[in-house]
């Protein structure tokens, strides 16, 4: 059996008087490819900002690879290996799309000197996600999906051990969802362990060996894609009763 | 320009702020130069936070004025020398830079400037309100000869000249270092950066201390250049206004655009004093601060860029 890479134990979470993370219990497998689903509000991106480090937690612990992370800050953590997007590409817009890739190659990649031959390691990632032809051009100049490729190509560059994508695909068309979809297979073949909230379940029934769904900061299902689909607690969440 | 270059302009520029210093021209060229040479320091130092890392700082008066402030201290308490005070004028508002640099983990934006502004205003009142330095009557000092060139005009310009060649080789190394890029990044967006593994608390303490270090080493000639001190000169709303539309109009990515934008907008201001009234100065500025704001608004280098087709 694999090791287990993220540990999510008891992990709460309120703003004010409101309970986002309710108790929440998650353990993500190393080279797995995870499923995260819900529907909206139901607590998906604020369990992944804590994962990440942009929230504090208010109660629970956060392992990686077995190692407590709970208090961490986000940049640290990056530097472990969990790397994430964002929902809403936030590309850092004075740069060229090659200098966004220079700012992880730097600062999270691992064992690396700063500056040497980073120019050569971007141009790779571009190449392998497909942006190598706008590798001077500032993200202004890309298209959507470009955008959240680049979105992509930044995560990778930090050398990730777990990526977490923060749906990715929202609002690409049937053909973009299978381009980005094809490009997070190739990732997961790499030995990259992929966390991957979506609302579009055809792509995540598709990628993910497990999902997990949460409802209103609670847990409430964990199974293959086709176990999930069939359970009524889910259709219940998403479609009342 | 590598690195070797920069120092040999940099000793260039000194050597010819010395040499200009012994010709002996008509002394009032020294007291402007060293006018605009302070605000080629405080648009630097400003620039280091508010260009490269994007937090604007409304309190230049606050840091100019401790540093001014620090050195009547010393002066008064132990007759300290001018390198000591410039020294110990930059630490002490380093120190405040430290300070509002916290801030920053809870003000962004617009509420980051308020609260630097808010500072001014606070601290403006302590002194005021301090005797030992001159409080509200004022600080007088009487000037020692002066040990080189027999006059402190002079002397002054040429201490300004080699205190703007090191604030602009620290601008000039950081913008080029993995601080430089670092920040750039937190300025385009600080959460991105964060999740990108930029240590971001920490290059910011880094900007606000360096910022804050040499706008307080601008304020601390200040006493021996005026020799009355009082609080509402020190903290004056200029310094803010300058300190911000100086690199705006120059451009706020690179080095070069405040030395650009204060060697322009100063040297405007000092011919509009003396050519029309002391009071058209900043009316110089407004009105070059509107028109680059919507005709250029990467100030000149980002025209220049532009105009070369990059």
């Amino acid at each position: 059996m694999a090791t287990t890479l993220l540990e999510v134990d008891g992990l709460t979470r309120r703003f004010g008087g409101f309970l986002a993370l309710d108790r929440v219990t998650l353990h993500v497998k190393a080279g797995e490819r995870f499923g995260l689903i819900g529907p909206n509000g139901s607590g998906k991106t604020t369990l992944i900002n804590c994962v990440s480090g942009a929230l504090a937690t208010d109660g629970g612990r956060i392992l990686f690879e077995g190692r407590d992370i709970t208090t961490m800050p986000a940049h640290q953590r990056t530097r472990l290996g969990i790397v994430r997007s964002f929902q809403i590409p936030k590309p850092f817009t004075s740069m060229t799309v090659l200098e966004n890739l220079g700012i992880p190659l730097e600062y999270a990649a691992p064992a690396r000197s700063h500056g040497t031959s980073a120019t050569a390691e971007a141009t790779d990632i571009l190449r392998v996600i497909g942006l190598e032809a706008k590798a001077h051009l500032r993200p202004a100049a890309l298209t959507q999906i470009e955008m959240r490729k680049l979105e992509l190509a930044r995560a990778m560059a930090a050398r990730p051990k777990l990526l977490i994508s923060d749906e990715a695909m929202a609002g690409l068309s049937s053909a973009e969802v299978d381009d980005i979809l094809a490009i997070l297979f190739r990732l997961n073949e790499q030995g990259i362990t992929i966390i991957m909230i979506e609302h579009i379940m055809r792509a995540v029934m598709r990628f993910s060996e497990r999902v997990v769904v949460l409802d209103a900061g609670n847990r409430i299902a964990e199974g293959t894609s086709e176990e999930i689909v069939r359970n009524p607690a889910v259709e219940k969440a998403y479609l009342g009763e | 320009m590598k690195t070797g270059g920069a120092l040999v302009v940099a000793v260039a520029v000194i050597g010819g702020g010395i040499l200009l210093a012994g010709l002996r021209v008509n002394p009032y060229l020294y007291f402007a130069g060293y006018v605009v040479l302070q605000y080629v320091v405080i648009a630097t130092a400003w620039n280091i936070l508010g260009g490269y890392a994007g937090y604007v700082n409304f309190g230049t008066p606050a840091f100019f004025a401790l540093g001014a402030y620090t050195a009547i201290f010393l002066i008064e308490a132990f007759k300290a020398p001018l390198p000591v005070l410039i020294l110990a004028g930059g630490l002490v508002s380093a120190l405040l830079g430290l300070g509002i640099g916290y801030l920053t983990l809870r003000l962004k934006g617009v509420f980051f400037s308020i609260a630097t502004l808010a500072l001014s205003v606070v601290l403006q009142t302590l002194i005021i309100n301090w005797d030992y330095v001159g409080g509200a009557k004022g600080f007088t000092l009487i000037r020692p000869s002066a040990p080189f060139f027999g006059n402190w005009g002079t002397l002054l310009f040429t201490v300004m000249v080699g205190l703007a060649v090191v604030a602009v080789l620290v601008a000039r190394s950081i913008e080029r270092s993995w601080i430089g890029r670092g920040l750039a990044a937190l300025r385009d967006n600080e959460e991105a950066a964060e999740c990108m593994g930029v240590p971001t608390l920490r290059l910011k303490l880094f900007a606000t201390t360096i910022s804050g270090f040499f706008l307080g080493v601008a304020g601390a000639p200040f006493p021996y250049y005026v020799t009355y001190v009082e609080p509402s000169s020190a903290f004056n709303l200029d310094y803010a206004v300058n300190a911000l539309a100086m690199p705006m109009i120059g451009g706020t990515t690179t080095w070069i655009g405040p030395v650009i934008g204060a060697v322009l907008l100063g040297t405007a201001q000092q011919v509009a004093t003396v050519t029309i009234s002391s009071e058209m100065n900043l009316l110089v500025v407004g009105v070059v601060l509107v028109l680059f704001v919507v005709l250029a608004p990467e100030g000149i280098t980002g025209l220049a860029r532009r105009l070369r087709g990059r």
